[in-house]
Order: structure tokens, then C-alpha cells, then sequence
């Protein structure tokens, strides 16, 4: 007995404890694999989901022990990550929702979709949104959501309504945090559901997962090959498959892809943890990273994420084999 | 020595009359023969592991599928396909098929374009439909010679991208 609860008591003291920051749109999923390899392990994750932003100021000030962020590293230039690295862990995309009492299908281009955020489209019944959906919509001002915080969705959004529209990429740009010249700010993937369900009339980028979560509606946005996609796992995926390289740094961008790539989803994004390669806990870190990378994929589908692909597996695994 | 020439004709108008009877004959038979009927098919397909895979990855890229056909038509009826796909940048659906009936096989191929998707929702994150084209490119058995006049109509469905519900519809000859 006294041998049996001294083996518990060091599987207990032996027991590691992970702690990361980061993105709001991979918070479902890293709660499901930190708990599935604690069960493993014995080890245990904390994840607080602050957005993207400050989870990359958290691991550059060591305040964590992995940093998740939807936009890459590039974006970010202050404070400096030493020896960081980036690794995709996660595909999903950005979803634009909508809340118009009686209407469950949208469609939208993106240079339409541009106009609505630059404050040019202010109401549902412009010309523009009833001849792309073929019928009336109602009278109503559009309103506006945007992330007040530093986020990764704000990226993707922003970078593929750049890619689409030159007025945007003039005006507003794209980046994690950006001044849009109309709209309210809402902090975080919950409050920009919360903002769209009890707002008639409101438009607002959201993570898949959020938005399911929460039965919003997505609009279909018009891909270049001219079809229009909702952000389901077919067309995630059909994104991810247009970018076969990838590069040295890790960074794989997958908005608005070729005009070939006909079923893709335009605003699909990877997301990425964020780790220094002289990690204090390496080993165990490195164990949770093989986890999310191995058996954790499978996950991905039932919450609304999509696997990611075997190139991009490969090369992430070979830079979690990089971290002391 | 008239008589003979005309003897000779005649031999040879009937010879020509005869072969023109047999030659109508023949085509109006192998009109009748090739004559197309149209075929209408049920599919249930799954996708199935790769070598060294415990499962199949949502959404499969590629691989073979195989379910029960059942197809309406004579030396049909029920049978099992098996295909060959891959997902091209595109994002068709593309393979070649083999159905296996009682009295002879078929073969063919087909090209799947998605549809859009229904609203997203909890349940339709991974549902997606698709509707192509499908060819018959031979058979075998009493099946042999079996080919599509022109591509047909393949429709199909699936809850969780790895399970497909298919019909297909064409014409074929013989």
C-alpha cells in the first residue's frame, strides 16, 4: 500500500504543467487536446485565450510557455521573440455572419464585402447585395462589428479584403489590429457572436467554430475561380491544397487563393503556436506540440477545424524536433 | 454467247440484290442491336483507409471507395463498385469506376464538381454535395461492348465527406 500511494505521489510531482496564450479561434480546439494529452501524459495545459496579440506578447516576454496565434510572425515586429519559432497547428477559416431577421443564405463578393467595411454599402437594401442574391433584402443600416483586440481573424479578414479590394488595402490595410473607418469594436471571437446575434441588421468576420457554435449564419463569398463557398471542411481544405510549398519560416498563407482552385473558401487561414527552440520545459512541450500534430488532428473536424495537410505536417513536426 | 453474258448479269444483279437484302438486314439488326436504353443507378459509397492507415483523413484527397450499386436495367441489378478518386486543386472529384454484376462488369469514370453548401451549421460543417458527369467505357461478360452514347448525370451527397450516396444516370449501348 505505502509502495502504491508513494508511486502516486511521484507521478503526481512528476506531473508537468503547460501554460499558453494566445488566439480566441483555437481556444475549442487546444481545450480538447490539452485535455486528451493530459490524459495521456498525466501533464496539463492552462490556455487563456486573449487573442492573438497578446498571446504573441506573452511568449516574447516568457511569461508562457507557447504563445497561439492566427497571424504569423512576420506581422508582429515589437517586442522581439527571441529564438522563436512558428508552427501551424491548426486550419480553419474566418466566417463572415450576419444577423437580417428571415434571411439565412447570403451571397458576397469580396470587393462588396470591402465596400460595407470601408462604410460605402450602409444599408441592406443596396442595389449591390440584391442583384448578387437575386431578391429583395430589407431596409435596414447594415451594422458593422469589428475585433477591438489584437487578432488574428482581423489579419486574415483584412488581408483578403486587401487582396480583393485596392481601395481597402489603401485605406485600411491589413494587419492583426487596423482602424476601420466605420463600426463598433467587439473584444474576442465570443463578443463578436454575441454582437451579431443580438444585433438586426449586423455583419461581422468570426471564427468558424464561434459561429457554428453559436448557429450564426455565414455568408457564401465568391472565390476567384467565381463559385460561391461557405467555410466548410471541403472548402477549408480545397484552400489549403492551392499552396502546395512551404516555406522555411513555417508561414503558410492560404487567403484568396487562384482562380483553379474553384471550391476553396477565400478568407481560410492556418493558425500557429509560437515557441522558443530553448524552451524551459523543451521535452514536455515538444510531447504536447507531437500530440496536436499526431493524434490531435483528428479532432480538428468535429469542432470545425480541418486537418492539416501532410506537407505542411511533415515540415511542422520537423520544427517541433528543433526545440531544446 | 448473248445468252451467256445475259445469264451472267442476271447472276450478278441477284448476287448484288442478295447482298444488299443481307447488308439492309444486318444494319437494321445492329440498328436494333445498339439501339440505347438508359441505365439509372444507386450508389453507397465509403472511402477506405490508405496503405499503413488506421482511418480515413476528413476530407480524403484521394483513394478508393467501394458500396453496393444497384442498377436498374437488364444483366444488372444489384452489384458492388469500387473507385479510384482524386481531389484535384480544383476540388472535383474525379476517379475511374469498376461495378461488378452477376452476368459481367462495367467500367467508366467520372468527374464531380461540389455544389454549394447548404447554411453552415453544427451538422453541416463537413456535409457537401456534388453533380457531374459519368461515362461508360466498357464491360465485360454480357456486359462486353457496353459504352455511354455521352456522358451521363452523377449526383451525389455526403454527411461527412468519407460517405457518399450517389445516382447516375445514362445512356448506353449496347
Amino acid at each position: 500500500m505505502s509502495c502504491c500511494l508513494a508511486g502516486i505521489s511521484a507521478a503526481t510531482a512528476s506531473a508537468a504543467k503547460l501554460q499558453g496564450a494566445g488566439s480566441t479561434l483555437i481556444a475549442p480546439l487546444e481545450a480538447e487536446w490539452g485535455a486528451a494529452w493530459g490524459n495521456q501524459t498525466g501533464n496539463s495545459v492552462t490556455y487563456s485565450p486573449v487573442g492573438s496579440g497578446s498571446g504573441y506578447k506573452d511568449i516574447a516576454a516568457g511569461l508562457v510557455d507557447f504563445g497561439a496565434s492566427d497571424a504569423p510572425l512576420s506581422v508582429y515586429s515589437s517586442p522581439a521573440c527571441h529564438n522563436c519559432v512558428q508552427i501551424p497547428w491548426g486550419l480553419t477559416a474566418t466566417g463572415v455572419s450576419f444577423h437580417v431577421n428571415g434571411l439565412r443564405r447570403l451571397h458576397l463578393t469580396g470587393p462588396t464585402l470591402a465596400k460595407i467595411y470601408l462604410g460605402q454599402i450602409t444599408n441592406w437594401n443596396d442595389p449591390a447585395l440584391e442583384r448578387l442574391n437575386g431578391h429583395k433584402l430589407p431596409n435596414l443600416p447594415i451594422s458593422v462589428f469589428y475585433r477591438s483586440d489584437s487578432s488574428g481573424d482581423t489579419y486574415a479578414f483584412t488581408r483578403y479584403l486587401s487582396d480583393v479590394s485596392g481601395p481597402f488595402a489603401k485605406q485600411v490595410g491589413s494587419s492583426t489590429t487596423v482602424r476601420f473607418p466605420k463600426g463598433t469594436g467587439a473584444k474576442g471571437n465570443t463578443d463578436m457572436a454575441g454582437a451579431v446575434q443580438g444585433t438586426n441588421g449586423s455583419i461581422a468576420y468570426v471564427a468558424v467554430s464561434y459561429l457554428i457554435n453559436a448557429s450564426l449564419p455565414a455568408a457564401a463569398i465568391q472565390n476567384r475561380g467565381g463559385r460561391y463557398t461557405v467555410p466548410n471542411l471541403s472548402a477549408i481544405e480545397a484552400a489549403a491544397r492551392a499552396f502546395r510549398g512551404v516555406p522555411a519560416s513555417n508561414q503558410v498563407t492560404i487567403v484568396n487563393p487562384s482562380k483553379h482552385a474553384k471550391s476553396a473558401y477565400p478568407i481560410s487561414t492556418y493558425t500557429y503556436a509560437i515557441v522558443p527552440t530553448n524552451a524551459s520545459q523543451g521535452g514536455t512541450l515538444r510531447s504536447f506540440l507531437y500530440y496536436c500534430l499526431g493524434g490531435g488532428q483528428k479532432l480538428g473536424p468535429r469542432l470545425d477545424f480541418a486537418p492539416l495537410p501532410k506537407a505542411v505536417l511533415t515540415k511542422a513536426r520537423r520544427t517541433v524536433g528543433s526545440i531544446q | 454467247m448473248e445468252i451467256t453474258v445475259r445469264s451472267r448479269i442476271s447472276l450478278v444483279v441477284a448476287v448484288s440484290a442478295c447482298a444488299l437484302f443481307v447488308a439492309g438486314a444486318g444494319m437494321a439488326l445492329a440498328a436494333k442491336a445498339s439501339s440505347p436504353r438508359v441505365v439509372k443507378c444507386h450508389m453507397y459509397l465509403s472511402a477506405v483507409p490508405g496503405a499503413n492507415s488506421a482511418q480515413v483523413d476528413q476530407p480524403p484527397s484521394g483513394g478508393r471507395q467501394y458500396g453496393p450499386a444497384q442498377c436498374a436495367g437488364k444483366g444488372l441489378g444489384s452489384g458492388v463498385e469500387a473507385d479510384k478518386f482524386t481531389v484535384p486543386i480544383s476540388g472535383d472529384l474525379v476517379g475511374t469506376y469498376y461495378q461488378y454484376f452477376s452476368a459481367g462488369t462495367i467500367k467508366g469514370k467520372f468527374d464531380l464538381v461540389p455544389q454549394e453548401s447548404p447554411p453552415l451549421s453544427s451538422t453541416s460543417f463537413a456535409t457537401e454535395s456534388f453533380k457531374g458527369t459519368v461515362s461508360v467505357t466498357g464491360g465485360t461478360g454480357s456486359l462486353k461492348g457496353t459504352k455511354s452514347t455521352k456522358a451521363g448525370v452523377m449526383k451525389c451527397t455526403s454527411p461527412d465527406t468519407v460517405h457518399l450516396t450517389c445516382t447516375e444516370t445514362v445512356k448506353v449501348t449496347p
